[in-house]
């Protein structure tokens, strides 16, 4: 006991001096360093409808303060202040009551008093209209904004100004008690635990009469209309009851597995996650909601068999999109449109999006475990426990949240997709078993990990490469080998869409030369971009496992109030991870799990660098140095989308081998379930926004009060689509107003505020193709948008005739919440008004409900999909399929011209109708897109029979022709290659599983 | 009064330089960050004490960097030193990594 007491008071003052300074700092971050806080317990309230406070100002300089008030509902609520006594209030203000919940205290300002100190004021809060407010605790914060002057003049006031803000953030002399307090633990710890047990033990029996006792004091309160502290009052007894749960919940798992070993507490765990599980299942199922939208429609789960006909299985022309060209032909997501059709037949009146996003989930949690569990086996409960921590991690990662979650593309499917895949890659490399190889080339083919996924895909992948060189180090050889083949396997499988690139969109020369994703001018175009976006990123952020915080504030993201109010707070907590990491590195000795550890940080490490890029002084130059050297590396020109998988999954293997670690040398039980309890909540409470479904709550990008769930699109819509379908003519469709992008909106048919948004679905249901917004112009949208602004109605005109604009409809459901939204950016949709309809609109065709209607464009720029330019002579054609027409023509000349308003690919061919070419007719690209054919009269009089053509009397000659889309004889093939792979593959695997199943039975 | 090593000398140099640079210069420079580890890394392969040091190092600056982000400090302090953490923690994952391939090809 030598000089405890001196060590005690030391120790004790440093932590209080060390807590203050760092509660000074945070406190001087969020007011100002200038600024008191003074915390005050309301000296009295009034609590009708309104509130009114009472505040005592100790200091002079009063300028705002900070009340404990939520809301119900929306509205306003008149917020005003005066000193006691006086005729007049000081300040009157308004606020909008819904921010007030996302604060503990929230801050009301008003100009500074100059002389506040020691007068008291009252504060007023009515409530206006509807809105309802009520206050959740007992303390306000008075902040006194001091100038800056006043403190600076001289070192005392300086000196005298630091001793208060330290005496006001003591809280009363908590600060100092508590600091003592661990002081003390820290120089007796063991004295004081088993105190702690003993009066904690005495504490929580006589816990269960403390809510009896608190009823009875309630009606005391009530009775005096003291509502503040009855009201607090019940908030203690929902805490003492809230503790008397747990404690008991805790008894009973002490004793649940003081009495069961490893095996029996897995199987619980187990069947309470599958049993979660299908309740999920169920009510995903049975849910009404659809998260359609963005940039694949995602509406092919509930119209499957017409996406797959009108969009998937074309190829070539008239596949793109609303007219925009795609950059990957869209035959290349074929396999997946297949087995979404299989699976809406065997889930028929299920809501499918629902019930494959529940699955993912599981799988993801489930796979991942799986890929663990063989990395890194291990039987004991730690090691179980250790994995599912990480498989959760995974899964509810924030990572995975603002990327593949966020935009539900194909794309998320990686997250159950890629440790199966990944673990029948290891596992078939590693034992020979070439038929998991053949299952991973399947898996990877069928969810386009190779096309539409492959950014997300080859990011992931790259995080796990340092695992597979740990992995394979001593089987180079066959890892290798293996590799070649899944090669030649993903090439047969692919080989259908992979052949149709060559006459697809990507490879148009006209239309790749700005926009191939591979192409130099793409690159360079976006090096600008990446510099942009990688300088405010801050390594900071990914480290504690948060998304990047600046890119979140500087674009406005939607996500953003909830990462403020959620997400920040967790901060400090979510520093544990990398924390675990650090001491995971610092004890481990020669664990075997030395490699595992090394590789998967190193994975880590890699992820980390390409989602932030800005690290060091030569970051962001390494990545524009990849950019330039690597083909095809301009993919990763988003890297906080692309990299955010990648962080996900090396994190949650980075996390499971700590874990492992830690749980498996720590021989204290009490410390392992602390462990695995302090993970699991941290996890839990990272996943809260998602599992409250609060990222899809949030309004659509710079609305304020539109939203894209829906239950279905109108009946209007559908009526409309079904008209479309029905009506002969293949031209184009345009809509009123064209926005800013390339997206439609579709309002729901019950909640007239929820909205499809995303590519227009028109062409997946009705086989019509469509314009939404300037951008479905492709180059020449900065010149239609122009005209539209400059009201060159006439150019306008000129430039829809010559991308054959036949139809408008007019879309009468876009609120001005929409159009004051950057899907009407620089007030594109405001432009089109009544001037721009009388220029546009010409014969009225339909309406469809009060929510479309249908036009035919202004006679005077009228157009056909197909017509004469030039010379005499009359055209009429017919549609058969999106690649073949036939065409009669009568009474042409020497000087026609066909004119097929179409991409151009040189693949279209004109030819009679037995299939003879056009001697001497010249096929040429027209407005810089379409196609036109100069026919030549003479010439084809000289080489075609005569029954292919009738001679006029005039000169003139009438023939009957055919336009078709030329696809090689070795395109179907191509297609009979994958299929037969495909069944060979599956047929293959199944074979081995049967004989594996029959073998393990006898 | 017993002989302080030499190496403490080169440490608190090296940190003091680190630290200079987080509070006051604000901008990790890429050579003079491997010349920093690598003279660590040395110094931890002669003295067995500093076996762990750069792991040790990133904890010690993540909690700096914790303590900055908190700080009302307008300029972004708090990412350099997160800066020095991912330095600290890259070199001491492949400090980890030449250990345990040494260990593969001596088996």
């Amino acid at each position: 006991m030598k000089f405890f007491l001196l060590k005690f008071i030391l120790i004790g003052i440093c932590i209080f001096v060390v807590a203050e300074t760092f509660i000074l700092f945070i406190d001087s971050k969020q007011n100002g360093f200038f600024t008191l806080s003074v915390h005050h317990n309301i000296a009295s309230v009034n609590e009708d409808k309104s509130i009114e406070i009472l505040l005592n100002a100790n200091e002079n300089y009063l300028g705002s303060t900070a009340i404990p008030i939520s809301s119900i509902g929306k509205g306003n609520v008149s917020f005003k202040i005066k000193e006691k006594n006086a005729n007049s209030w000081y300040q009157q203000n308004t606020y909008n009551i819904e921010a007030f919940n996302l604060l503990p205290l929230y801050p009301f300002g008003f100009p500074v008093v100059t002389n506040s100190k020691n007068k008291q004021y009252i504060i007023r809060i009515d409530p206006v209209n509807s809105a309802q407010v009520h206050l959740r605790g007992s303390e306000v914060q008075a902040k006194h904004v001091y100038p800056k002057t006043e403190i600076t003049s001289s070192l005392n006031s300086f000196a005298e100004f630091i001793i208060k803000k330290y005496y006001y953030l003591s809280h009363g002399g908590q600060i100092f008690f508590y600091s003592f307090l661990c002081a003390f633990l820290i120089l007796k710890p063991r004295l004081l635990f088993p105190f702690i047990r003993k009066i904690g033990k005495r504490l929580l029996s006589a816990l269960v009469f403390l809510p009896i006792l608190l009823f009875i004091i309630l009606p005391v309160f009530l009775l005096t209309h003291n509502i503040l502290y009855a009201k607090n009052i019940v908030e203690w007894i929902w805490i003492v009851f809230a503790v008397l749960i747990l404690q008991a919940s805790f008894k009973s798992i002490k004793n649940f597995l003081a009495n069961k070993n490893d095996k029996d507490i897995k199987k619980h765990i187990l069947i309470c996650f599958f049993g979660l599980s299908l309740v999920a299942v169920v009510i995903a199922a049975l849910n009404k909601t659809y998260m359609f939208g963005g940039d694949d429609s995602r509406t092919f789960y509930l119209y499957p068999i017409e996406f797959f006909i009108n969009h998937t299985s074309h190829v070539g022309p008239d596949g793109a999109v609303s007219s925009l060209i795609n950059f990957l032909p869209p035959t290349s997501i074929a396999a997946f449109s297949i087995l979404i059709i299989i699976l809406k037949s065997i889930f028929f009146i299920f809501n499918l999006q629902m019930i494959l996003f529940i699955f993912n989930i599981i799988g993801g949690i489930v796979f991942f475990y799986v890929l663990i569990d063989y990395l890194l086996p291990g039987k004991h409960l730690t090691s179980f426990l250790a994995k599912v921590l990480g498989s959760l991690l995974y899964v509810f990662s924030i990572f995975n949240f603002y990327t593949l979650f966020n935009s539900q593309l194909i794309a998320m499917y990686l997250i159950s997709m890629f440790p199966l895949s990944m673990y029948l890659y290891v596992k078939g490399i590693k034992e020979g078993k070439f038929y998991l190889i053949a299952l991973v080339a399947v898996i990877w083919s069928i969810f386009s990990f190779l096309v539409v996924s492959l950014p997300w895909f080859l990011a992931g992948f790259i995080a796990f490469l340092p695992i597979l060189f740990w992995f394979f180090w001593k089987q180079k050889k066959r890892f290798l080998l293996y590799n070649c083949l899944l090669l030649l396997l993903l090439l047969l499988l692919n080989t259908y869409w992979i052949y149709t690139v060559s006459f697809s969109f990507i490879s148009a020369s006209s239309i790749s030369d700005n926009s191939a994703i591979v192409s130099d001018s793409f690159r360079m175009q976006h090096a600008e971009g990446i510099i942009a976006t990688t300088e405010i990123n801050k390594v900071f952020f990914p480290l504690v496992n948060l998304y990047h915080y600046d890119i979140q504030a500087n674009f406005k993201w939607p996500y953003f109030p909830i990462f403020t109010s959620w997400y920040l707070n967790l901060l400090p907590l979510n520093a544990l991870f990398i924390l675990l990491v650090l001491l995971t590195g610092i004890k481990m000795g020669k664990s075997p799990l030395k490699g595992i550890y090394v590789a998967s940080v190193f994975g880590l490490l890699i992820s980390i660098y390409f989602f932030t890029v800005n690290i060091g002084s030569n970051g962001i130059k390494l990545f524009l140095f990849l950019n330039d050297y690597i083909p095809g590396f301009v993919m990763f020109r988003n890297m906080f989308d692309k990299f955010g998988f990648a962080i996900a999954i090396s994190m949650a293997l980075s996390i499971s081998v700590c874990l492992q670690y830690f749980l498996s040398n720590e021989k204290k039980h009490w410390v392992k379930i602390g462990i695995v309890s302090v993970f699991f909540f941290l996890i839990l409470l990272n996943a809260k926004p998602f599992l409250l479904n609060e990222f899809y709550s949030v309004p659509v990008w710079t609305t304020k009060n539109t939203y894209n769930t829906i239950t279905g699109f109108n009946q209007d819509y559908l009526n409309l689509v079904q008209y479309i379908k029905e009506h002969d003519n293949p031209s184009r469709y345009l809509w009123l107003p064209i926005n800013n992008g390339n997206i439609s909106q579709i309002q729901d048919e019950k909640k007239p505020n929820h909205y499809y948004s995303g590519v227009s679905p028109l062409l997946f249901l009705s086989g019509k193709n469509d314009y939404s917004g300037v951008t479905s112009f492709d180059r020449y949208s900065k010149e239609i948008a122009t005209d539209i602004y400059k009201r060159k109605y006439s150019q306008l005109g000129e430039l829809y005739r010559r991308f054959n604009v036949r139809y408008i409809i007019v879309n009468h459901t876009i609120t001005p919440d929409i159009r004051q939204s950057y899907i009407c950016g620089e007030k594109i949709c405001d432009a089109q008004d009544e001037r721009y309809k009388k220029a546009f609109l010409g014969k009225k065709i339909k309406d469809f409900g009060s929510r479309y209607t249908l036009y035919e464009i202004n006679s005077k720029y009228i157009n056909d999909k197909i017509y004469l330019q030039d010379g005499k002579g009359k055209i009429t054609y017919k549609k058969i399929t999106s690649d073949e027409y036939t065409i009669n023509l009568s009474h042409i000349n020497q000087n026609a011209r066909i004119i097929f308003l179409d991409p151009y690919f040189t693949n279209w061919e004109l030819s009679t109708l037995k299939n003879d070419p056009l001697k001497g007719s010249e096929h040429t690209k027209i407005f810089n897109y379409a196609n036109a054919w100069k026919i030549n009269t003479d010439e084809l009089k000289a080489t075609l029979p005569k029954s292919e053509y009738k001679q006029n009397s005039d000169g003139t000659i009438d023939i009957s022709l055919k336009l078709r889309f030329q696809k090689s004889i070795l395109y179907p093939i191509a297609i009979i290659i994958s299929i037969i792979t495909y069944i060979g593959i599956l047929g293959y695997a199944l074979t081995i599983l049967i004989l594996r199943i029959f073998k393990s039975k006898k | 009064m017993k002989k302080i090593p030499y190496y403490i000398f080169l440490l608190l140099s090296l940190y003091a330089i680190i630290f200079v640079d987080i509070l006051f210069i604000g901008k990790m420079v890429d050579a003079l960050t491997v010349v920093i580890l690598f003279l660590i890394f040395l110094l931890s392969r002669e003295v067995k004490k500093l076996d762990k040091i750069f792991f040790i190092s990133a904890l010690v600056f993540l909690l700096f960097a914790l303590l900055l982000y908190y700080m009302p400090i307008t300029n972004k302090l708090f990412d350099v030193a997160a800066n020095w953490v991912y330095a600290f923690l890259f070199a001491g994952v492949l400090k980890m990594f030449v250990e345990v391939l040494k260990n593969e090809t001596s088996q």
